[in-house]
């Protein structure tokens, strides 16, 4: 049963990436009543569609590997909201989250190559002192009132203590490469995100 | 609120139950069975006959509970090819026998089973755990060289017969690219397997992963880094002490192979040293034989993999005495990727690739160790 789980929240990824892809190629149609149906629909056809031994999902995985729960909750709360659903994470929020994660991956990437001796994704595996540090993370959030980032980082530390994805480190539940560099472009080149 | 009391509470929870970094299990001399022949005993012999497939590499080896020693190597049209396999083959100790060679694993298996696009798989790794159980970690890619290498987890509880589904060892953030196996694992008083990795994705350095039984990452300690130590073997010499070597793969004309030690369970490695032997840029195979005695199998030359060759250090791995030319071939010859183990009837056991064509077996005892010491 966990295997099945962790399978769905591998392929959610994938599906959410081609969601995201087919809103951005139909946006001329937003009001269109098969806009909502297409942009769900649509993905999860190709992803099950074989090529071969594989399936298109089986291929992006491979190529994409794991996106983080985070980027998961960022990437589904948009969707909801470019379908006609409510905001569920606020422009401040995802301000916080933004610099939250753009600070994590400066301290993590570079120190992961092996430059130093120093290893900082160990301490993802350290599973006391890197869950109280989430913790501190969203009681701030929740103390300058971004609520919806305190509910986002609680929400990925409670599934990373029921192990939900394939890895043991919480780390790889906070950030991946992909949000990080989007939330870098997204720093630099433009005055508001998503 | 209750949300963040909740995960708090957990937290906390997780906290407390931490347990400290384990110690390694040492296998002293008195615990190891030795082996009955008194006389010197030296045989050479092959896994399998030439041709089950063009090209064959990575050999590894792990001792089982029936007495029998499971090797695995990967096969196939050349390395790095889509076709190549995972084979394995069960010597029999008690005929002195080969089994016949079967698939152990292959791209599209281990792909099926963790749900994602495999195209190659590498360097497999035995290992045996304190349950009776045998895993098997091995190196696959879904695209791209080496560098984009993942590492894969299979395990069986019937001597390698039949295998649990794959799962994939998740090692690094970077998209969990770059991280392979070579070297024998190691085990911690917990029951945990120490395996040493290392990462070729930008960064060439080692590290120790400590795993449970089914293939979960519990820690990660780095024992190298910088750009030229790959590879590591990595043994234990006392419960809190270990020494790893390393191949060499820096840019440097006369590469030596390289070693740093560890004196608190492996939490720290110091500096790397270069030994006073050469690494042609080739992988090492090492063995604790009780006390600070170990066992090195290395290509002793320069450029080239044409000599293989036994050494013996009795210091903890810093001075070393060539005991044995196992291979000395044509400079165009290759013998190389050797894997030693110790069985649980005391046979020493090297195998290594015999010029990508064939996996070679060496065997021999305590007793002809001793005699080329002397």
């Amino acid at each position: 049963m966990t295997t099945f789980i962790r399978q769905i929240f591998g392929f959610a990824g994938c599906f959410l990436l081609l969601s995201h892809l087919c809103a951005y190629v139909l946006r001329r149609y937003k009001e269109r009543a098969f806009y909502r149906w297409t942009v769900i629909a649509l993905p999860l056809f190709l992803l099950v569609l074989p090529v071969g031994v594989f399936t298109v999902a089986e291929y992006m995985r491979g190529i994409v590997g794991e996106l983080s729960m985070i980027t998961l909750f960022i990437m589904g709360a948009v969707l909801w909201h470019r379908l006609g659903g409510k905001r569920l994470i606020d422009s401040n929020s995802l301000r916080f989250l933004q610099i939250a994660v753009i600070t994590g991956g400066i301290l993590l990437y570079p120190m992961t190559l092996g430059v130093t001796m120093m290893d900082p994704y160990r301490f993802g595996y350290l599973r006391g002192v890197a869950p109280l540090l989430m913790i501190l993370i969203a009681l701030g959030a929740w103390g300058i009132k971004r609520r919806a980032a305190a509910f986002v980082i609680i929400l990925t530390l409670l599934l990373f203590h029921l192990r939900i994805m394939e890895s043991t480190n919480l780390w790889d539940y906070c950030l991946d490469p992909f949000l990080f560099l989007y939330f870098c472009v997204s720093l630099l080149f433009t005055k508001y995100i998503l | 609120m209750v949300s963040v009391l909740l995960a708090l509470i957990v937290s906390v929870h997780q906290f407390m139950i931490h347990p400290v970094s384990p110690a390694f299990v040492c296998p002293s001399p008195f615990e190891l069975q030795t082996h009955r022949e008194r006389r010197p005993v030296y045989v050479e012999g092959f896994i399998h006959q030439e041709g089950i497939t063009p090209s064959v590499h990575a050999s590894t080896l792990t001792s089982l509970t029936n007495g029998n020693v499971l090797a695995a190597w990967y096969g196939g049209s050349r390395e790095g090819a889509v076709d190549v396999v995972i084979y394995g083959a069960e010597y029999n100790s008690a005929g002195k026998t080969w089994g016949a060679v079967r698939k152990i694993i292959d791209p599209e298996k281990t792909g099926k089973e963790t749900g994602r696009f495999v195209q190659r798989l590498g360097n497999p790794v035995l290992c045996s755990d304190d349950q009776g159980g045998v895993g098997l970690f091995y190196v696959s890619i879904s695209a791209g060289g080496w560098s984009y290498s993942s590492i894969n987890f299979i395990r069986s509880c019937d001597g390698g017969t039949t295998w649990a589904p794959a799962r994939r060892l998740v090692t690094s953030p970077v998209l969990n690219l770059g991280t392979l196996v070579k070297s024998a694992p190691l085990r911690f008083s917990d029951g945990s397997i120490g395996l040493p990795v290392y990462a070729e994705f930008i960064g060439k350095f080692g590290e120790l992963l400590r795993v449970n039984r089914l293939g979960r990452v519990l820690d990660k300690r780095r024992i190298s880094s910088g750009k030229r130590s790959i590879q590591p073997a990595v043994v234990p010499l006392g419960k809190k002490k270990a020494v790893a070597l390393f191949r060499n793969c820096g840019e440097e004309e006369d590469r030596r192979i390289l070693r740093t030690a560890s004196y608190d369970g492996g939490e720290s490695w110091c500096a790397l040293s270069q030994l006073n032997l050469p690494s042609p840029d080739a992988a090492v195979a090492l063995l604790p034989i009780g006390g600070k005695k170990l066992l090195l199998a290395f290509n002793n030359s320069s450029r080239g993999r044409y000599n293989l060759s036994l050494a013996i250090s009795e210091d903890g791995g810093n001075q070393w005495r060539i005991i044995r030319v196992i291979e000395n071939g044509s400079e165009r010859e290759r013998f190389s990727y050797p894997f030693l183990i110790e069985a649980s009837d005391g046979l020493f056991h090297l195998t290594y690739t015999w010029n990508r064509r064939r996996i070679k077996h060496v065997y021999f005892n305590r007793a002809w160790i001793e005699e080329q010491i002397r």
